[in-house]
């Protein structure tokens, strides 16, 4: 790709990561406002208990929520053009978005609002749940891209991890991600992968066949690209 | 891409992320 464009893509993949990243304060923030006032507010009509809203917390909840789709569109479309690790960073955005928001019930779990005694169980049980829906996966994702990166892309958590990244990046740059540094087809960076591979084949941690399929895999990216 | 493009791009990242958080927190305080 040629320079011009290749810095439109930079440009288009930073604006999601800013727009994401802006998204996802503006929910912690007007989470934090309404939890603040006990965790729930609502006006109008006879049979409504009335708790008044805090000012912007509804625009920041609903626009930040459908901006984070925005964002996670962004970084989709252009990091599948500058291959797979930096499209992998979206799937960061599930734990961002659990862990901050479970942060939230935790916090006012343990230290209620004025009126609610602590510890308050209706926000701790939330908080804890979510930071298992927010670390799972993290530890999930570290594990297996340590094992891919390791050389053992056929442990079952790289695997998970390799599948995640192909889902979202264009076929000219789909690699398992024990041979990503290839993924941009530069000629030198082949070179060390089809080494790397050798080594892995010699020391018997590759069979021939996997050798061969990786092999063929690394050649038939660097013609892609 | 080459590796120095990386590297910034890299850099760039961080930065984006940073930006976000102070533009989300900057329209908070514009709407709340």
């Amino acid at each position: 790709m040629g320079n011009g464009r290749l810095y439109r893509t930079f440009a288009g993949y930073l604006t999601g990561v800013a727009l994401g990243t802006a998204c996802l304060t503006l929910v912690f923030l007007g989470m934090r406002s309404v939890m603040a006032i006990g965790g729930a507010c609502a006006e109008g009509g006879p049979y409504v208990p009335v708790q008044p809203c805090p000012d912007g917390a509804a625009l920041a909840l609903f626009a930040g929520a459908f901006g984070l789709f925005g964002g996670a569109g962004l970084m989709i479309w252009f990091g599948s053009r500058l291959g797979g690790r930096y499209v992998f960073l979206v799937f960061l955005g599930w734990p961002a978005l659990f862990i901050s928001l479970g942060f939230n019930f935790l916090q006012y779990g343990l230290n209620p609002p004025p009126g609610g005694a602590a510890p308050e169980w209706g926000f701790l049980i939330p908080g804890v749940i979510f930071w298992i829906m927010g670390f799972g996966p993290l530890l999930f994702v570290a594990w297996g891209w340590r094992a891919a990166r390791s050389g053992r892309p056929t442990a079952s958590s790289a695997v998970v991890v390799n599948r995640l990244r192909d889902s979202v990046t264009l076929p000219a740059n789909r690699v398992e991600l024990g041979g990503s540094s290839a993924d941009d087809g530069d000629p030198d960076l082949v070179v060390e992968e089809l080494e790397r591979l050798s080594r892995l084949h010699a020391s018997g941690s590759l069979t021939d066949d996997e050798f061969a399929a990786a092999k063929a895999r690394i050649l038939t990216t660097e013609r892609l690209a | 891409m080459t590796d120095v493009q990386r590297r910034t791009l890299n850099v760039l990242v961080v930065v984006a992320i940073a930006v976000g958080i102070a533009l989300g927190a900057w329209l908070w305080s514009v709407i709340a």
